[in-house]
């Protein structure tokens, strides 16, 4: 398969900062690809999406998304292409969700232009992808953290993007809500989104993905296969505390004891 | 060294021939007459405005009209003035010498109509003299007192703003018709003066933007006045006198105030700066329970009447703000000044005379030592003599007499209140006797 | 579920035909109303036959009524729009430096120009630019915080100095007869309107409010993080200047002839969101509207109440806060907030 995203020689420091976060940042993601990035916190994982968002631009070192530079692509090239669904965001002005969601239209819809009939259509049809069309005359803020969340994943997924980016979706939920993001997340990667997921909980990565990247102080420990990757002894080396892996009924569990 | 000789003559010739042409310029033409200077007319200019500046005389615009027309005919780049009142920007205007003035100003075409020189040099036309004048803005009762100099003003102002007592007490002894003019309410706006009517609208030059421009607007036409110092009281009279059709009132006004202020000037000219008494005018007010002090601003017409009076005003330089300056005690002690004179609006001065004499503090004080603490004198309550009223001319009287007593011995305030009332406002002895002298208060009986 | 988007669009539109026909029976009253003999209501019949009554009308009230509505629209544009892009409610027009910056270039202009035509609308419009240029450059020398933290600092900053250099100017004012112009300007009012001066800032006023109407819907993105517009295609910080621009450029053209007018532009965009809804695209042209009726009632008010001219922005701030009030302590019909 081809790398949809690829990294090469990636360098970054924000600016007036003394350290780097990435020093030669080699990845490359398959096309289609459930991938899960995992990293204790402060190693960059967010940095990482916004570098292959284009938000952020490396120092050195090349970013491609499917196969084309970076830097080639207009912004509204790229936000046709990529959607980033953020943890949760602070929203200053009471939407609905079907107001919020139809954001996502915007990369579609002219600076002085108004959404379509066909936009709204595709909003709607957003939301009942992911579950959640019957709140769709609700306010965003009267919704539950997981529903929310679902929400943000339906704006994405209005952008019609090829690529879905994930920065820490499930870490403020409960388990159903959590089970719930996963499977929605799953279906999109099977109809043919790659999907690529950071995260800090071993186990939900574990469920999903079928490409894994561990990364600490800003470097790929490992990327691959998540058996392969899922080891006590790369995990341990990733979290700097000893992990223990077990299998239980197809799922890899992974934890860190405690005394 | 020839080649040096050759070129300093063609530099020379050169010079000549530059120079030539504006020579030539400046030799007088015999009648056509020449330009003292050529003026472009700005927007917002008025004829009359361009005459004060240049002629020093806003009525001497029809020697700029002449002028020039006739320069007009030998060259169109000068302006056709049909009418002075519309002045174009980019005009071209001939400003003759001041020699030429008095000649050309024989030479005007006579006017069909009425034509008024306002304070800021506006030259209204009328048909036929206005019959309905209408007196409108903010302390109008001043504006009011100078209107009814001239008897027409009986007939013919119909409305005024405001109705305050001592205005209708004074007014009703000047005109007997009062109940027929109608007062209007303060700060009435355009659309209620122009329910009254009027041929014409006057109003200080202050209220251009405000009441001005919106009354030209609906077409009523307007004269503006300033009467704020002795200059724009002359000018503004024979304004007056324009709309009233009587110049020879204003003129008669004129001289009666020149008379006077030359009686005064002439006696202090020959003082020396030592010789001239320190002095204070402070209007003292009462707010709540506190007294205030204040010192009129440097340009206002009491700074103006103490030095006339021969005075050297102490409050010239501190006085820095636009209106009526706060001071305390302290200021008032380091100025000590020979003579005080206490202006109170609201309440009687020779009261608030009295409060200060027996102040402990003020007894501490130069002027109050040597009795030289007075009140300024009023009539008709807030009718001080220190305002620019036409009464200020009996405040200056006044004000040199107290300063120098000596100088003025045989000036006797109390009989020229007298002539004041009956020859300016036409009133009989016996009610000047009956009705203003017994509340004038700070003259001495 | 799409139904119920609909019906919710019918609302929207439904709203906007009451305001219009709300807005356009307000200036055909305040096209009859006045103090001409007296507060009252000029008949049409009077108004047939009297020439000067005539005049009147055509000369200083239809201007004036225009005016106000123009002012209304204009502030509660430009409020919405800045609120949107500053991510905060409590936002207002002249916060920047505009209304201050104004306040100060009319208060220098009724100094040293008197009656010159045009000269305080001239200055005003100066400052007020100049004032959004200052709050602009001091915001980039900043040493902390997000772009929005740092524009609203330096925005006090500058109108506090502004505001400083106008309380210098009234205390050597003559009291007579510059300081009440001043204060009133810096109070609103609008008696001075004539159809010269509504013709000239048409043409600074009438494009802003184009483009923020045009973006109106775009608003709604940029009133996101940076993350997000930028994720979904804007270029925030340009698009941002843009929609700023519009506003200070809507705020400037009215506030230059009316003088400094406040709550309008707070007030009327809050209470647009509250009967359409928080979609820009809804609530921008039901602010426009009551923007207009608002304003609009205020100005009749102030010049027909009593014989003086009581300062618009009196009456703004007081009928703007009692509507405000009254609108917090109701509850919100639109929204159904879950159990």
């Amino acid at each position: 398969m081809d790398a949809i995203i690829a990294l090469e020689d990636v360098h970054f420091a924000y600016r007036g900062a003394s350290q780097h976060v990435f020093d030669d940042l080699d990845l490359s993601i398959p096309d289609g690809a459930f991938a899960v990035i995992l990293g204790p916190n402060g190693t960059g994982k967010t940095t990482l999406l916004h570098l292959i968002l284009g938000y952020r631009r490396p120092q050195h070192g090349k970013v491609y998304i499917a196969g084309t530079l970076q830097e080639r692509y207009t912004r509204r090239e790229m936000s046709r292409l990529a959607g980033l669904v953020p943890q949760d965001e602070a929203v200053a002005f009471d939407f609905s969700v079907l107001d919020y969601t139809l954001l996502g239209r915007a990369p579609y819809i002219g600076p002085l232009d108004m959404p379509t009939e066909n936009d709204v259509q595709i909003a709607i049809k957003a939301l009942e992808t992911v579950g959640v069309a019957h709140l769709g005359m609700r306010s965003l803020a009267s919704l539950s953290g997981g529903e929310r969340q679902l929400v943000i994943i339906a704006r994405a997924l209005a952008q019609q993007p090829r690529i879905l980016l994930l920065d820490e979706p499930t870490a403020h939920l409960d388990l159903s809500n959590r089970n719930r993001v996963l499977h929605v997340l799953r279906t999109l990667n099977q109809h043919g989104t790659t999907v690529v997921m950071t995260t800090h909980d071993p186990v939900a990565a574990a469920a999903v993905a079928n490409f894994a990247v561990l990364m600490r102080d800003g470097k790929v420990i490992e990327a691959g296969q998540p058996e392969e990757v899922f080891t006590a002894e790369k995990l341990s080396a990733t979290y700097g505390v000893p992990v223990r892996v077990l299998r239980l009924e197809e799922q890899i569990l992974a934890f860190n004891p405690l005394h | 060294m020839q080649l040096r000789v050759l070129l300093s003559v063609l530099l020379m010739g050169v010079f000549l021939i530059i120079l030539a042409p504006r020579t030539i310029q400046a030799v007088p033409l015999g009648q056509d007459g020449t330009c003292a200077t050529e003026y472009i007319v700005q927007p917002g200019d008025h004829l009359g405005a361009i005459a004060q500046k240049y002629l020093e005389d806003r009525q001497a615009y029809p020697a700029i009209v002449v002028a020039t027309q006739r320069q007009h005919a030998r060259d169109t780049s000068f302006a056709q003035i049909d009418d002075p009142g519309q002045l174009a920007a980019g005009w071209k205007l001939c400003i003759p010498p001041l020699a030429d003035v008095p000649q050309l100003m024989a030479a005007a075409a006579p006017v069909a109509g009425i034509e008024v020189v306002d304070a800021l040099g506006r030259i209204v036309r009328f048909a036929e003299l206005p019959q309905r004048i209408v007196l409108a803005g903010k302390a109008v009762r001043l504006t009011a007192d100078t209107l009814y100099l001239f008897p027409e003003a009986r007939e013919r102002v119909v409305a005024l703003e405001g109705r305050s007592p001592e205005m209708v007490e004074f007014l009703s002894l000047v005109n007997p018709n009062l109940a027929q003019v109608q007062f209007l309410e303060r700060n009435a706006g355009p659309e209620q003066i122009v329910a009254s009517r009027p041929d014409v609208v006057v109003l200080k030059s202050y209220l251009a933007d405000k009441l001005g421009a919106p009354l030209m607007a609906i077409g009523i036409p307007v004269v503006y006045v300033d009467l704020e110092t002795p200059e724009q009281f002359f000018d503004d009279l024979v304004t007056l006198g324009q709309l009233f059709g009587n110049p020879q009132r204003a003129a008669a006004v004129n001289t009666f105030f020149r008379e006077r202020i030359a009686t005064v000037t002439q006696a202090v000219q020959d003082l020396a700066e030592e010789q001239k008494p320190s002095v204070l005018i402070l209007q003292y007010s009462v707010q709540g329970e506190q007294i205030a002090f204040s010192v009129p601003p440097a340009t206002w017409i009491q700074t103006t009447m103490a030095e006339m009076a021969g005075g050297r005003p102490v409050w010239r330089e501190a006085a820095q703000g636009g209106g009526w300056n706060i001071v305390n005690l302290e200021q008032i002690a380091s100025w000590d000044p020979d003579v005080i004179c206490v202006v109170s609006y609201f309440s009687d001065p020779e009261a608030a005379v009295e409060t200060l004499r027996a102040d402990e503090r003020w007894q501490a004080l130069k002027a109050v030592r040597s009795d030289r603490l007075f009140a300024f004198p009023t009539d008709f309550l807030t009718y001080s003599w220190d305002q620019p009223d036409p009464r200020w001319i009996l405040g200056l009287m006044w004000l040199a007499k107290t300063l120098h007593p000596d100088r003025f011995s045989a000036l006797d305030i109390r009989a020229e209140t007298y002539v004041f009332f009956e020859q300016l406002y036409g009133l009989d002895r016996a009610t000047v006797e009956e009705k203003i002298i017994p509340i004038v208060r700070g003259v001495a009986r | 579920m799409s139904a119920t988007y609909h019906d919710y669009n019918h609302r929207t539109a439904r709203q906007l035909r009451y305001l219009a026909v709300g807005l356009l029976g307000l200036l055909l009253l305040s096209v009859l109303w006045g103090r001409y003999s007296g507060a009252s209501l000029l008949s049409p019949a009077e108004l047939w036959h009297d020439p000067l009554a005539q005049r009147l009308v055509m000369t200083l009230r239809l201007p004036r009524v225009l005016m106000a509505c123009l002012l209304g629209m204009g502030l509660a544009a430009s409020g919405s729009t800045l609120q949107m892009i500053f991510r905060n409610p409590l936002v207002e027009p002249g916060f920047l430096g505009v209304s201050q910056g104004a306040a100060f270039g009319a208060a220098c202009a009724i100094m040293v120009f008197g009656t010159v035509p045009f000269a305080v609308q001239g200055l005003a419009l100066f400052f007020a630019g100049l004032g959004v240029v200052l709050s602009y450059w001091l915001a980039r020398h900043i040493r902390f915080g997000g772009w929005v933290l740092r524009l609203v600092l330096s925005g006090i900053a500058i109108s506090a100095l502004f505001a400083s250099g106008v309380g210098v100017l009234k205390y050597v004012a003559d009291p007579l007869t510059q300081l009440p112009e001043i204060v009133f300007w810096m109070l609103g009012g609008l008696y001075a309107i004539t159809w010269s001066k509504l013709l000239s800032i048409l043409p600074l006023a009438v494009p802003s409010l184009a483009v923020i109407l045009f973006m109106r819907w775009r608003l709604n993105l940029l009133s996101m993080g940076e993350q997000t517009a930028f994720s979904l295609g804007a270029a925030p910080t340009r698009e941002r200047a843009i929609a700023l621009a519009a506003a200070v450029g809507a705020t400037a053209a009215v506030v230059s002839v009316s003088g400094v007018v406040g709550w309008v532009g707070l007030i009327v965009p809050h209470m647009a969101r509250r009967i359409a809804g928080s979609d820009a695209q809804k609530s921008l042209p039901v602010a426009l509207l009551m923007g207009g009726i608002f304003a609009l009632g205020c100005d009749n008010v102030a010049r027909t109440l009593l014989a003086g001219e009581i300062p618009l922005g009196t009456l703004t701030s007081l009928f703007g806060a009692g509507l405000f009030i009254l609108l917090m302590t109701t509850a919100n019909p639109w929204l159904r907030s879950a159990a």
